[in-house]
């Protein structure tokens, strides 16, 4: 049995309809630009991280370089998983946890830099 | 989308492609171009093919620099090297322009203001920028394109069913769909470590754009030293005061320099604040015998000739430059840069039979569904493709054309020159989309006559035909310059022709209807 | 001098060991030659041998343009050499004829030995 928020199969026959536009929508959203948010926060997580045991200008570039595969995995997943609510919870929520945590960490923790 | 993730990524593949393969030609088109710019840049300013020279005399350089842009805050000058051989001085003018001039290394003699962009200045930031500057808007199109070529290059390779079986498969005597099916699986499968080191150094390049809340996070939040500290961006302030006295010896900077890299030469020389008492020399590690894009970069005191800074990658920023350097191709070997060239070719041919296939398989049930689908994605097929390849060629033959101090509405050769480009391309796109289903075989028929005309205006306008230029080494980018066009041209036709054959084949009866009127 | 010399013996090595690749394959084999497409012991033999040309290819890489350069050249140059092998096969499989050939030949090498060690001919007489 289907879950609701079960990505059905486009036919032909309802292909442009409004149900199946806002699915495909709600997916390259998330993918696009949740993807983009979510990669770009755990990668600014881990390069706060690894700034206390390496060089700050070494750690930026490592994430950032990792960065990009981080996004292509997540592009691929949002593209291959059919359960929206995962979507959600990971691209949407973890996302802006993960982006959000990495804009606050420093304010928060207010430990100068050495 | 798709049950099964072979299914996902088959419905990925396919939209993906189709909507962005228009930009990504156009990226991949400047890019393969690129490769070639300073080629291009011989080609396009006749009056800088000159004989390649590692001599140069700092004193007349500095006396033009003085001249030309006396009060400027900065004068860069890249020095000559084998593809250029030409001083390059970038400064901003007094309109506040960033601007630039060739000079004469050994005499220090100002060449005329080329009245050109040509290959290094619209061709290339074209590929990474698309000249779109708002917002850095180009730069985000071209990130997007980008991560799409990565997404489309795995995509591909988990729907390509026999991926081995078909490895050296290419059967062009089939019906189109099978034929160009191959082509894209072949043109994609063989260069497939090639396109995705591409895209991914591509973007790798540009970190600090992409991802500057990972760079900040670093930083706790101030990005500012991360370009002093990755890049060696080394900036002091002014002191307001005039010098005392003239800058020191740059000849011996660049020695110290030099030494300092176990022989190294620099490839750019920048002279900050010159007037100034605290006027400093940024000499830079020359990129052209590693790989790596370097940027070890010594600073001295303008005035007393003193070492004021030293800049090192460290371990990981030395990867981002080797990746870097894999992408900008500015080392020396000829080899590669021909390789590079070719696989960048089959980068498009990649894109381009991949729109001609879904064209193809689609063809028939749009016309019978009387769905759009086809009509409009044909028309932005051929105007991304032939399209920007006729565009480029009418760069070439204004630039051959137009005479130097032309102007026009304001407008003067360079932005002309440009103006050409961008009209003839949208041009091409009302032509593929006003004439379906002839547009290909007229666009290929405009690129073969196209390329002939500017070798032919090379020859008539510079004097420097092939058998001149094949003749005398330092015109050689002029002579492959003209050969690739040549080249280009015959493909077009031969593309032309068989387009010919195949619209009589398939449509005889109209064909005969023709015959007799 | 040498660059060129090692350049060809790059380029060379790598379409041999693509082309000998592809002609373990069933479909690039039929382009060439009427006879089965290789199994078992021999196909085995012949894609260690095309590995090993393109491992000479890397070899000779390394030792013209050292470990960053030569890695970049081979990468990139295997490239163009797998699809110089998917032309010729398309448009000139005869061009690889002389390969099948050997690979015939060693073939009919083994086979007239097995064939006369299981034969009536103890004394070797009958062998051609």
């Amino acid at each position: 049995m289907k879950s609701p928020t079960h990505f059905a199969k486009p036919n032909n026959s309802n292909r442009f309809s409004p149900a199946s536009s806002w699915r495909i929508t709600q997916r390259l959203l998330l993918a696009i630009v949740g993807g983009y948010f979510t990669a770009a926060g755990i990668a600014a997580l881990m390069a706060l991280a690894l700034s206390r045991v390496m060089p700050p200008s070494e750690a930026g570039t490592l994430m950032a370089m990792l960065a990009f595969v981080i996004y292509l995995a997540l592009l691929l997943w949002a593209f291959a998983e059919r359960r929206s609510a995962r979507l959600w919870w990971v691209l949407g929520l973890g996302g802006a946890l993960a982006f959000g945590g990495a804009e606050m960490l420093p304010a928060l923790t207010g430990a100068p830099r050495g | 989308m798709g049950d099964t993730f072979r299914e996902s990524m088959g419905w990925l593949h396919t939209w993906a492609g189709v909507v962005l393969g228009a930009l990504l030609f156009a990226v991949f088109w400047t890019g393969t171009l690129s490769v070639f710019d300073k080629e291009i840049d011989r080609w396009m300013m006749p009056e800088t093919r000159l004989a390649a020279t590692d001599r140069l005399s700092w004193p007349p350089l500095l006396d033009t620099a003085r001249e030309l842009a006396p009060d400027a805050p900065f004068w860069s000058f890249f020095l000559p090297s084998e593809r250029v051989p030409v001083v390059r001085i970038f400064y901003r003018n007094s309109a506040g322009d960033f601007t630039f001039r060739d000079i004469e290394p050994r005499t220090g003699a100002l060449l005329p203001d080329a009245g050109t962009l040509a290959g290094t200045r619209f061709i290339f930031p074209f590929h990474y920028s698309l000249h779109l500057r708002w917002n850095d808007l180009g730069y985000w199109l071209v990130g997007l394109a980008g991560m799409a070529t990565l997404v489309l290059l795995v995509s591909g390779v988990v729907i390509h069913r026999k991926i081995f079986m078909d490895f050296f498969t290419f059967r062009p005597d089939r019906k189109l769909p099978r034929s160009s099916l191959d082509l894209h699986n072949l043109t994609g499968v063989l260069a497939l470590p090639f396109h995705f080191v591409m895209a991914l150094s591509g973007l790798i390049i540009f970190i600090a754009i992409y991802f500057p809340a990972v760079i900040s996070s670093a930083y706790d939040g101030d990005r500012a030293a991360f370009y002093k500290e990755a890049f060696g961006i080394y900036r002091t302030n002014t002191s307001g005061e005039p010098a005392s006295q003239s800058l020191a010896p740059l000849d011996d900077m660049v020695a110290e320099a030099s030494r300092r890299w176990n022989g190294e030469p620099p490839q750019l020389v920048r002279v900050w604040h010159p007037n100034d008492a605290e006027a400093y020399v940024e000499v830079r590690h020359s990129v052209k015998k590693s790989v790596s894009y370097k940027l070890d970069a010594v600073y001295f005191d303008g005035i007393m000739g003193a070492v004021l800074h030293e800049h090192s990658s460290g371990p990981v920023v030395s990867v981002q430059r080797f990746i870097a350097g894999l992408h900008f191709i500015q080392f020396e070997h000829w080899p590669l840069r021909w390789i590079y060239f070719v696989l960048g070719l089959s980068g498009c041919v990649m894109i381009a039979t991949g729109y001609i296939y879904w064209l193809e398989t689609r063809r028939k049930r749009h016309a019978a569904q009387g769905l759009p689908g086809v009509r409009i994605v044909e028309g932005l097929t051929v105007g991304s493709v032939s399209g920007i390849v006729i565009a480029t060629l009418a760069f070439f033959v204004a630039n051959r054309l137009l005479p130097f101090d032309t102007s026009f509405v304001g407008q003067d050769r360079a932005a002309l020159e440009v103006w050409a480009f961008y009209l003839v391309w949208l041009v091409t796109f009302a032509h593929a989309w006003a004439r379906p289903g002839r547009a290909w075989r007229e666009q290929c028929w405009t690129i073969a006559g196209l390329a002939v005309l500017a070798v032919v205006l090379n020859a008539a306008t510079t004097g420097d035909h092939l058998v001149r230029s094949l003749a005398h080494r330092h015109l050689w980018p002029v002579a492959g310059m003209d050969l690739l066009l040549l080249a280009g041209a015959a493909v077009a036709l031969l593309i032309a022709l068989r387009l010919a054959r195949r619209c009589r084949a398939v449509h005889p009866s109209q064909n005969a209807l023709k015959a007799a009127e | 001098m040498a660059g060129w010399l090692l350049l060809a013996g790059i380029v060379t090595a790598a379409y041999l060991g693509f082309a000998l690749l592809a002609l373990t394959q069933a479909r690039p084999w039929q382009r060439v030659s009427q006879a089965a497409p290789l199994t078992g012991i021999r196909r085995l033999v012949l894609r260690t041998l095309g590995g090993l040309a393109l491992l000479l290819s890397l070899a000779l890489c390394l030792v013209r343009d050292g470990p960053s350069f030569g890695v970049l050249l081979w990468a990139t140059a295997i490239s163009i050499a797998a699809a110089a092998v998917a032309f010729t096969l398309t448009w000139r499989p005869s061009l690889l004829r002389p390969l099948v050939k050997m690979v015939a030949a060693s073939g009919d090498g083994c086979r007239a030995r097995q064939r006369h060690d299981k034969s009536d001919d103890p004394l070797g007489i009958d062998r051609a």
